[in-house]
């Protein structure tokens, strides 16, 4: 009895401990990652949506993960789906581990691959559907290998390895080499050869049979995973190998023996084997970076600016989306000229991100947000649009969404209708479709909601012919329509400040910079005018009515004079004007990609 | 127990549906049914797929009564879809060829019946070509991430896929053109990644590079000439630019276009100074069913993309002699641009040859992007041209396609939602007189609902094509291709 328990409590604790870290892991600190991957899809709950999955591999284990991915949406949704899933693969392998073994097997091996789905589930384009992919083939060659009559298996052999391609794709591998180890280890039996030579064929031949059904290329028909993981690379295939590798030797090196695994020591070594396996993999895999890129999103999405602000303080992270995201919020909260080289800025890429087809999906994603803010809504319709094209699945909840916004803004109401017709068919983001419908051909409506009105109060009336990405002439249509556009004017003349473009700035600023709308004239225009004043290319009496602060001319004159020192008093001036503009004026460099 | 509780659920289940304490109030609606697509008083050839339809208001039970002379067919559809037997559509069709047929919805909401006033279709005997070929493509300013040309059975619903991202990813498919609706003889062209104009003549398939040291790029808008020996291209540079204010989303810009004709046997270009002139775009070509001129669209060229707004194309033609491959020198416009101040693109001929079809709007030669576009019929015979009243809708109207009998023209639509253009399908008679367009049926007519693709380029051919998406892979992928030529201007 004492034995048993023995065995058991390991076999139990060690497993939980793991699962209840892999729910704090994505509860706590991997969760916007999990946000961002439910808004990479529309799953519709229609009976066309289920057939659509038929027309690509693995549909059922894409259509299962797809459905369950719906929950990421809330909080904590994500990882209760994950762990789940992951104790569901542990559960699989361990039972047919214990199958093959004829013993009830160490809790060790079958976290290993468990381990490696946790680590790929880190990545974005790896999705839980593949983890879903290897349950189904685990189950389908414990059943294989359940069937005693060699030609009752050769028989399930036919039917089911093509049918595992078809429900989880390129996880269909687990049946045929596990299915050849096994008829290998039984070869006192008779049918071995053949039994394992038909799966072997099977195995080469079904991606190639059915890839025309697909249309896959063949490559793509041998390393289909799912739609998610549109090119897939080696580490993807990971969790795969890992039971492929664990589940064959147990197969082909099965030992009867009991008791050995008992001993703490082995526990141990086990147990540090795994933790070791795990940090390493999150280290190299995951990306925490992007985890607090994808919370600003988050927090800016939701117009919690102050919000924004303090997160960006906190990660002082030196990358283009940081910089693009803690602008957009110190700028509606109006403080961008004040504070604006009291952050990292990587020249002009910190207030808009490029969208064109180089790109990739997730940047395209972001770069509608400052165009919405903005009130340029034709050019957060263009990048929404494209954001969604190539999503993954060439489709995007959350820029539906935005979607639906922007054209109820500029009255287009039609295909506002359709998108909402199309959220109104999903789970999570019916509710907030239902609720937009009201606005639809209904001016009274719009009018009583103050994001549409204070929106259309910006948006351009008069028209221009741009092409993509040309900012300053996006910023001053955008002023010139509406003056009153403090936001456009202060990206404006941000954006010529930190292209070091003090002329542009200075034309700017005399035709666009409205006093009535500050106190006084921010930090960051008080120290680029000052360059003009120092240059002589602006007198500082035509600036008498601005409202200057006497500290800047005297910080102005102490940075001048240290500035004339020379390179021997460059960390001084750093540690006394690091945030002013005119240090970046001086020293920031401008890296051309 | 089990079986008890079983049964006493069902009573309880056939109570209810029977709904025996309530008497069926019937009511006449008095107008119209609201149905989605709108099939009302529209003309269909017999041979189209079943016209399934929903009715755009909540109900248990939608009746649908077909009446043809004496007989009527009564048909029950639970929920708000009517999805017609296929059998017993056909069976409909070919019964009434040359006959109005009168449909009467009915919708059953609980104990209330409403009846609403019947509406007509038009079954014409002239049957429309079996097949449309078109792009499928979500409507996405100039780039893409799935696409593919495919080819759907107007009589059924059948979709099959000729060529597809999926076997050539990151690779553009556009272009599809063919000689006289014959399935046999297709062109088209690749971009992007692994380029190369694709032809299909009679099963075989080849690759081509068609940029020749005298174009600028390789060819793109295609036209057959009728004898299947030449194929017309415009070449164009095209930008892509965007509108900040209105209703317009983006501009195609043509920078620099020309038109050449392929030879085919010579595997040469040929050109002429009416179709490269210095100071002119010219694009769009198309051969008259005779074979003897080719008409395109020219415009003077501008500023470009500054005065944008003000580029015009006219109508012109040249002479064109198959024999010898002679193009004329000297152009002859059939409209001007300057006494309309309209814009013409993609002139399209009825295989008759009496009338041409083509796209006008404001400015610019890309209609997609021009929701004023509308398309106009000019009758050789009187010298007139009309705007086609009974296609044309308050959003873009173009890329029209005629079928082989030149009865039918199937066209993209934006009208709807504004944003994803949907094929239509509409009778003209000899007189050159429209009826209203019918949206290509679905099965499930909540289809378009939810596709978030636009129907690109519809071309109506006699059959199905024969293309092995995966013999174009392999052309594109391991063959370098032949390289076109330049011909002398003669």
């Amino acid at each position: 009895m004492a034995e048993k328990k023995q065995h058991i409590i390991p076999g139990i604790i060690i497993p939980a401990l793991f699962f209840t870290g892999c729910l704090l892991f994505f509860g706590f600190f991997y969760n916007y990652h999990l946000f961002f991957t439910e808004q990479l899809q529309v799953f519709l709950l229609t009976f066309d949506h289920f057939t659509g999955y038929l027309s690509k591999p693995a549909f059922l284990a894409s259509y299962i993960g797809d459905f369950l991915t719906q929950f990421y949406y809330l909080k904590w949704g994500g990882a209760v789906i994950i762990t789940g899933t992951l104790i569901m693969l542990w559960f699989v392998l361990k039972v047919t581990l214990n199958k093959i073994t004829g013993r009830r097997v160490s809790f060790f091996w079958p976290l290993v691959p468990v381990i490696l789905g946790w680590i790929a589930l880190c990545d974005l384009e790896y999705p839980v559907s593949n983890i879903i992919a290897l349950i189904i083939s685990v189950t389908i060659t414990l059943i294989y290998i359940s069937i005693r009559s060699s030609k009752a298996r050769f028989a399930a052999g036919f039917i089911l390895t093509p049918l595992l391609y078809v429900l989880a794709g390129s996880s269909f591998y687990i049946l045929a080499i596990i299915g050849i180890c096994y008829e290998i280890s039984q070869r006192s039996r008779p049918g071995m050869f053949l039994n394992s030579s038909f799966l072997a064929i099977l195995a080469i031949f079904v991606p190639l049979v059915l890839r025309s059904q697909y249309l896959l290329t063949t490559a793509q028909s041998y390393a289909y995973l799912s739609e998610m993981t549109r090119n897939p690379v080696i580490w993807q295939f990971f969790p795969i190998i890992g039971t492929l590798v664990i589940i064959s030797l147990m197969v082909l090196f099965n030992r009867k023996k009991e008791g050995e695994m008992h001993s703490i020591i082995l526990l141990s070594i086990e147990f540090l084997v795994l933790s070791g396996l795990l940090v390493s993999g999150i280290l190299l895999h995951s990306d925490f970076t992007m985890e607090k890129i994808l919370r600003l999103y988050y927090e800016s999405s939701r117009g919690r600016w102050q919000e924004v602000c303090k997160l960006a303080d906190k990660y002082d992270m030196h990358n283009n989306f940081s910089a693009y995201f803690s602008n957009m919020a110190l700028a509606k909260l109006g403080h961008l000229p004040d504070e604006l080289m009291n952050h990292y800025q990587p020249i002009a890429t910190g207030l808009f991100i490029p969208v064109n087809a180089n790109e990739n999906y997730l940047t395209i994603t972001l770069s509608n947000e400052v165009y919405w803010q903005l009130g340029d809504v034709n050019a957060s319709q263009h990048s929404a649009l494209l954001g969604s094209i190539f999503s993954p699945r060439s489709n995007n909840s959350r820029l539906m969404e935005r979607l639906i916004e922007i054209n109820i803004v500029n009255g287009q109401y039609a295909p506002a209708e359709k998108y909402i017709s199309i959220l109104e068919k999903t789970m999570f983001h019916r509710k907030w479709a239902e609720g937009m419908r009201k606005y639809l051909f209904n001016e009274s409506e719009c009018s009583k909601a103050e994001w549409i009105t204070r929106k259309r109060a910006i948006i351009p009336s008069r028209d221009l012919l741009k092409k993509g990405n040309e900012y300053i002439e996006t910023l001053r249509m955008l002023t010139d329509n509406h003056p009153g556009n403090r936001m456009a004017v202060d990206y404006l003349l941000c954006y010529h400040l930190l292209c070091k473009d003090i002329e542009g700035f200075a034309g700017d600023f005399d035709k666009y910079f409205r006093k009535e709308s500050y106190e006084i004239l921010p930090k960051v225009y008080q120290e680029g005018l000052m360059i003009l004043f120092a240059k002589g290319e602006r007198k500082p009496e035509n600036y008498r009515s601005y409202r200057f602060l006497p500290a800047t001319f005297k910080a102005m004159k102490e940075y001048t004079d240290l500035y004339a020192g020379g390179t021997r008093n460059r960390m001084r001036l750093y540690e006394k004007f690091g945030k002013t503009y005119w240090f970046y004026y001086h020293f920031a460099t401008m890296k051309t990609e | 127990m089990k079986i008890t509780r079983f049964i006493i659920l069902s009573l309880m289940i056939l109570v209810a549906a029977c709904n025996p304490g309530k008497k069926l109030v019937q009511e006449e609606a008095g107008s119209m049914p609201p149905i989605f697509p709108d099939y009302t008083d529209v003309t269909v050839p017999y041979n189209i797929a079943p016209l399934n339809f929903r009715i755009n208001e909540t109900c248990d039970k939608l009746f649908v009564t077909i009446s043809a002379g004496s007989k009527k067919t009564e048909m029950s559809f639970l929920g708000t879809k009517a999805i017609f037997p296929i059998k017993a559509w056909e069976r409909i069709m070919k019964e009434n060829r040359n006959d109005t047929i009168g449909i009467t919805v009915s919708v059953l909401s609980g104990n209330h019946l409403k009846r609403y006033m019947p509406f007509s279709i038009f079954v014409s005997g002239i049957p429309v070509d079996r097949y449309m070929v078109y792009r499928k493509i979500m409507p996405g300013f100039q780039n893409w991430n799935q696409m593919g040309i495919y080819q759907r059975s107007l009589s059924s619903f059948s979709v099959e896929t000729l060529i597809d991202s999926r076997v050539l990813p990151g690779t553009c498919m556009n272009c599809h053109s063919f000689a006289s609706n014959d399935p046999s003889t297709m062109v088209f062209h690749l971009r992007e990644s692994l380029p190369g104009t694709i032809l299909l003549q009679n099963g075989k398939v080849r690759k081509l590079n068609t940029k020749t040291e005298k174009m600028f790029g390789a060819a793109a808008f295609p036209y057959w000439h009728p004898s299947k020996k030449y194929i017309a291209f415009s070449v164009n540079r095209v930008n892509q630019i965007f509108h900040a204010a209105g209703n317009f989303r983006a501009a195609a810009v043509d920078m620099r276009s020309d038109v050449f004709v392929y030879d085919i046997e010579k595997n040469i270009m040929l050109t002429s100074p009416a179709l490269s002139a210095a100071g002119k775009f010219e694009s769009f070509p198309c051969f008259s069913p005779d074979g003897l001129k080719l008409f395109y669209c020219s415009a003077d060229s501008v500023q470009l993309p500054q005065k944008f707004s003000s580029i015009r194309y006219s109508l012109c033609s040249v002479s064109f002699d198959p024999a010898t491959g002679k193009l004329g020198e000297t152009a002859d416009t059939v409209i001007s641009c300057h006494a309309i101040n309209k814009s013409i693109s993609i002139p399209r001929i009825s295989p008759d040859g009496r009338f041409l079809m083509f796209c006008m709007a404001d400015y610019g030669c890309f209609p997609s992007y021009n929701p004023e576009a509308d398309l106009y019929l000019l009758d050789f015979k009187t010298g007139k041209y009309e705007p086609l009243s009974g296609f044309n809708s308050d959003n873009v109207d173009s890329y029209h396609s005629w079928s082989s009998e030149g009865r039918w023209v199937v066209f993209t639509s934006r009208r709807g939602d504004g944003l994803y253009a949907k094929p239509y399908i509409g009778f003209i008679d000899e007189n050159g007189k429209d009826c209203k367009p019918f949206l290509l049926p679905q099965k499930d007519p909540a289809f378009y609902d939810l596709y978030l693709f636009s129907y690109n380029v519809p071309e109506l051919v006699k059959g199905p094509v024969h293309l092995d998406p995966y013999e174009v892979e392999k052309l594109v992928r391991k063959t370098p291709g032949v390289q076109v030529e330049s011909g002398s201007n003669h």
